[in-house]
């Protein structure tokens, strides 16, 4: 007896669409509602949804934008029209809607597949018919899938209107002349049985899509013609001699041959685009096991069970499929499907998908090692309600549960019922949890090129902060952070979370500059990622700076623990730091046969980071660092205790005493008063911080920039001049460095002192790189203020050092600051920041050019003085603007010409788009 | 051989690169490099910077050396490597910018062929009498100038390419 068999919800749903759809006409009715439809065939509306919006993807469904969202049959609608012209207004009004990107349904899409999608894409969207495609991929990784996609994305942007036409080159590859003629047609009389003229499947695909599967099969005859339709558009049908025919199919290809490379060399250098996509293997953890759920997914709505797919079958697939990628793996699991099936009681819902349940010839080649007990990777599917458990829901899940507790207690926080110190310690608890889940729950993920690089921007932003912000976050933890990151761009999406943006708000006026920074991290990470929600981003980047944050519980101590060998400091900081909760140690691990002078070296780049008049407590595994306090009392402020001899024990003391505030010589003395560890304590001498400045050509500049600093830092900052070449000789023995603190020398050549930084005159007229170093020498005398005050004088003086001697009438001084004005002016009205070098030659040009003009001698020689007057107008216009306080002053009229030239300097140098 | 080599184009400025002489010089005489035989300025990395940022902002390659060096360095730039492609070769100038006469003399008389001399910015100093615009001049610059002469090139005063040549006076 032939039973029929029962309809899935797909098929029912489709039904009832046109039912419905039909049922509407002559009422006021915009269309069916996902509502409507659910009521009447008894299953969730949201399963309902689901399925509609796939038909619209598809194009059998139209959708109207309104509330709630109607649906329509496409045939039904595109037939009766006129019977739905409300509708119609409704869809052409919102055409411009966001439809859904028909990629969204590919696995990967926005990861390891992000590439091959914005690749596809440009090749569709690429005028006038778009690139001719090449995919080259394992067979099975879902090129067809992926032409298919291209197909309804061109549909969807209306690129085009034909028809999806695909040929399989395999299936013919014996008989060449055959695939010809289906490809290209044929004329009557072609060949035996040719008793009718035919068009080719070229013809078929007009205005669409021509899709050829293992094209490496197709003959070098076929392909010829291939390339001269690509390249002209035109092509014969079999037999035909005199005219030629024309389509405009757009051609996608694809092939699994990498090394056949006849075939290749001929086929690469003709197709423009060559699409390579990666096999399973190089797919990302979660995209094989949503790629494995979805499979199972489409197999229990055909049977129409739930099915629970074990923790081992479910490693086995992650692990075991190399070869034949996702058709081997969809194969599998309808296997694995039906064999469960068949053991399984008709009357049972659930099916259990176990090792037995695998193919046999699949087992046989596999390795069942590696597979983990403890995880659990299980897969259920509860077909009706389409709810399903992964390990990605619940890692998903994990990240959810980490947010909502930072919000809750930070709403606790928001509203006083716990204090600061509290929150602090309780963020750092959370930290500590996700921390820990990452490093240990999670798999680990091998390092590959992205995460290097990701780890490498982190890095960059985490070491610029200090200057900027003021955090400090020195050797932090970039690597913690970028798995973080990591992390969740894994298994973020787009769900809402409650209270999350009013979190982000407060955190912002809470704590400022540590929303500020995760804000620019989250920027960066931006730039390479696809974020859903950028605010989910900074609560867990607030988060792990905030807690990792030292400076946040304003402790009177740096400290840090110095070892040798691979590894050891870090384990025993990071040992005591997570035993006391706080981030306390920084750790050195130095090599087994570094010297006194590496060991101050890697100190000085952190003490770059840290206040360093504060008390400096440094453990040492061994005593042999000699003459390592006499290195560090030249560069350190505060006093020193260095204790040799470190343990878990001792570090764990000291760290105690640290966090309670509770720290001076004699606290130390008592805990190195037992056993073995030594310790030696180093006051600093008083001394006074100073600006050295150094001048090979004498006093003068020195003098100079002595004079220049005083006016712009109030006098608190003392300048002393010492002449070069005694400097160079003595280096730091010089008698100068014991009886000052010389912060940094500013001279026109290096003495090459390493242990002070260097400006050279270059430095401190660049910003860029004097402002750094002056705030990190005294970062409680200078502002970007005060440097930009300082900055400009430096920049006139140089100028008017420039000119000086060789103006006749004018006087340098006045002229100087007057064309600064002018310039300051034109920087304005063209809406662009010059650089400070083309200031420079900027002012230096103006002031010759006035004196020309003064004098009655202005240059009038510009080339094209009409065309630059056609094209530049409105520069020449304001350029005068910009110059009129001196035109007025010297009662000159500066003339076109002249404008000319200084147009010449700009053009290359700065954005003049403002005055096209 | 003489046909071998690039067009060598001197100038004369007090102010040695700046804007006009990166922009309009280039516009007019298509060469792709500057060389700048200055003594003083080769060991100026400040302003070597500034003018550095005139020539790559005209996309042109710069050479700061010292005036004993100059000769041998113009010589190798001015050099044409014979291509296989005879008809393609390049035929760019090279531009140099010296401070005073006295160097162009210098390099002229260290054997470098210059095909073209003019002079402009040459500053008002105690004892230069003004020759035209900012041209002032003693008569050790005109003795420099006939020295150059005599390598068989004239000198003119030129304030930029599109202006008016004007001859050196014999005397001052």
């Amino acid at each position: 007896m032939a039973t029929k068999r029962q309809k899935t919800n797909r098929e029912k749903v489709i039904e009832c669409l046109s039912t419905l759809s039909k049922s509407i006409f002559n009422t006021d009715a915009l269309g069916v509602s996902a509502n409507d439809i659910a009521k009447q065939i008894d299953i969730q509306r949201s399963t309902v949804s689901l399925y509609l919006n796939e038909l619209v993807r598809n194009g059998d469904a139209i959708k109207v934008n309104t509330r709630p969202v109607y649906f329509l049959d496409e045939k039904i609608y595109q037939a009766n029209k006129s019977e739905f012209d409300q509708v119609t207004q409704y869809i052409q009004r919102n055409d411009n809607d966001v439809i859904q990107d028909p990629f969204g349904e590919l696995v990967g899409s926005e990861g390891s597949l992000k590439d091959v999608v914005d690749q596809i894409k440009s090749a569709v969207i690429y005028p006038p018919r778009g690139l001719p495609t090449l995919l080259v991929g394992e067979s099975g990784v879902g090129k067809s899938f992926i032409a298919q996609l291209a197909y309804q994305f061109a549909r969807q942007k209306k690129l085009v209107t034909g028809k999806w036409v695909v040929l399989n080159c395999a299936e013919y590859a014996d008989n060449p002349e055959l695939l010809s003629s289906i490809l290209f047609g044929s004329v009557k009389g072609a060949f035996t049985g040719a008793d009718s003229t035919k068009d080719g499947l070229l013809k078929e695909a007009e205005d669409g899509y021509l899709f050829l599967d293992e094209v490496h099969r197709l003959n070098p005859e076929n392909q010829e013609k291939l390339f001269q339709y690509m390249d002209k558009g035109t092509y014969r049908r079999v037999g035909e001699t005199g005219s030629v025919q024309k389509s405009n199919a757009r051609l996608i290809f694809a092939t699994t041959e990498k090394r056949n490379t006849d075939f290749l060399q001929t086929f690469l250098r003709r197709i423009p685009l060559v699409i390579q996509i990666p096999d399973f293997q190089e797919r990302t953890r979660k995209e094989r096991i949503d790629l494995i759920t979805m499979l199972f997914f489409k197999e229990s709505q055909t049977i129409q069970r739930n099915l629970w797919i074990t923790s081992e079958v479910v490693q086995i697939l992650i692990q075991n499929v190399n070869e034949g990628n996702v058709g081997k793996l969809a194969s599998i699991a309808k296997l694995a499907c039906a064999e469960a099936l068949l053991h399984t009681p008709p009357n049972v819902d659930n099916i259990d998908i176990k090792l037995d349940s695998l193919p046999n010839d699949f087992l046989k080649t596999i390795n069942i090692n590696n597979i983990s007990m403890t995880k659990n990777y299980e897969i259920q599917i509860h077909f009706k309600s389409q709810h399903i458990k992964s390990r990605n829901t619940i890692e998903r899940d994990q990240l959810y549960q980490f947010l909502n507790e930072f919000i809750k207690i930070s709403m606790a926080f928001s509203i006083n019922k716990i204090t600061e110190t509290h929150y602090y310690k309780q963020v750092g608890e959370i930290e500590n949890q996700i921390i820990d889940y990452i490093s240990f729950d999670l798999r680990k993920t091998k390092a590959n090129a992205f995460s290097e690089y990701l780890e490498q921007t982190l890095k960059s932003i985490l070491s610029n902060l200090y200057i900027n912000i003021g955090i400090t976050q020195f050797n932090s933890s970039a690597n913690l952070l970028t798995k973080l990151i990591i992390y969740i761009n894994d298994y973020e999406d787009d769900q809402e979370v409650d209270e999350l943006n009013e979190t982000i708000l407060i955190l912002k006026q809470k704590f400022p500059d540590e929303i500020q920074l995760a804000g620019r991290i989250v920027n960066a990470v931006k730039n390479q990622f696809n974020i859903h929600s950028v605010v989910l981003y900074q609560a867990f980047v607030f988060s792990f700076i905030y807690s990792q944050n030292q400076k946040m519980i304003d402790r009177e101590n740096n400290a840090i623990i110095i070892t040798h060998g691979y590894s050891t400091a870090e384990s025993l900081a990071s040992t005591v730091n997570r035993l006391l909760g706080s981030y306390i140690y920084e750790s050195f691990d130095m090599p087994l046969d570094a010297s006194v002078d590496d060991i101050v070296r890697e100190i000085r780049a952190y003490f770059k980071t840290i206040d360093i008049t504060k008390p400096l407590i440094i453990l040492v595994d061994m005593g042999s660092l000699k003459n390592l306090d006499e290195r560090l009392k030249k560069i350190y402020q505060g006093s020193i205790a260095i204790i040799s001899g470190v343990s878990t024990e001792i570090a764990l003391d000291i760290g105690n005493k640290i966090l309670q505030n509770n720290i001076d010589k004699l606290a130390l003395q008592q805990s190195t008063k037992d056993g073995t560890p030594k310790l030696t304590v180093i006051e600093p001498a008083k001394q006074e911080n100073v600006i050295l400045t150094t001048c090979i050509t004498g006093i003068g500049a020195a003098k100079y920039l002595q004079d220049l600093l005083r006016e712009n830092t109030n006098g608190k900052i003392k300048v002393i001049s010492k002449d070069f070449y005694e400097l160079k000789k003595n280096g730091i023995k010089d008698p100068i460095f014991s009886k000052y603190h010389v912060k940094i020398i500013i001279g026109t050549d290096d003495p090459c002192i390493t242990e002070v930084p260097y400006l050279s005159v270059e430095g401190l007229i660049n910003r860029d790189i004097g402002d750094p170093v002056f705030m990190t020498a005294f970062p409680s005398e200078f502002t970007s203020e005060n440097l930009a005050d300082m900055n400009s004088s430096v920049v006139r003086a140089f100028t008017i050092d420039n000119i000086a001697n060789n103006m006749a009438t004018l006087d340098p001084t006045v002229t100087v600051k007057q064309v600064e004005n002018c310039v300051t002016k034109l920087e304005r009205s063209l809406g662009t920041k010059m650089g400070v070098y083309l200031k420079i030659s900027l002012y230096m040009h103006l002031c010759f050019m006035f004196e020309r003009v003064v004098q009655g001698e202005p240059n009038l020689d510009y080339h094209n003085v009409r065309k630059f007057k056609q094209c530049y107008g409105h520069f020449i216009e304001i350029t005068k603007d910009a110059l009129s306080d001196m035109q007025h002053y010297y009662s000159v009229k500066i003339p076109d010409s002249e404008i000319g030239f200084i147009f010449d300097i700009l053009k290359n140098r700065v954005d003049l788009s403002n005055i096209e | 051989m003489s046909e071998q080599q690039k067009k060598i184009v001197f100038r004369v400025d007090n102010r040695l690169v700046h804007g006009q002489i990166a922009v309009n010089w280039k516009q007019a005489y298509q060469f792709s490099a500057i060389i700048v035989p200055d003594n003083q300025l080769a060991q100026d990395k400040l302003n070597q910077t500034l003018m550095k940022m005139a020539i790559r902002a005209a996309n042109l390659k710069g050479y700061f050396v010292s005036v004993d060096e100059a000769p041998d360095i113009i010589k190798k730039l001015t050099v044409v490597h014979q291509s296989l492609l005879t008809e393609h070769r390049t035929k760019d100038s090279i531009f140099v910018v010296c401070r005073t006469p006295s160097v162009v003399r210098k390099i002229v008389e260290g054997g470098v062929k210059a095909d073209s001399v003019t002079l402009w910015n040459m500053f008002k100093q105690p004892g230069k009498k003004k020759v035209s615009g900012v041209v002032y001049m003693d008569e050790s610059d005109i003795e420099d100038v006939r020295a150059i002469e005599n390598t068989g090139v004239s000198v003119t005063i030129q304030e930029t390419p599109y202006s008016k040549k004007i001859t050196v006076p014999k005397k001052i």
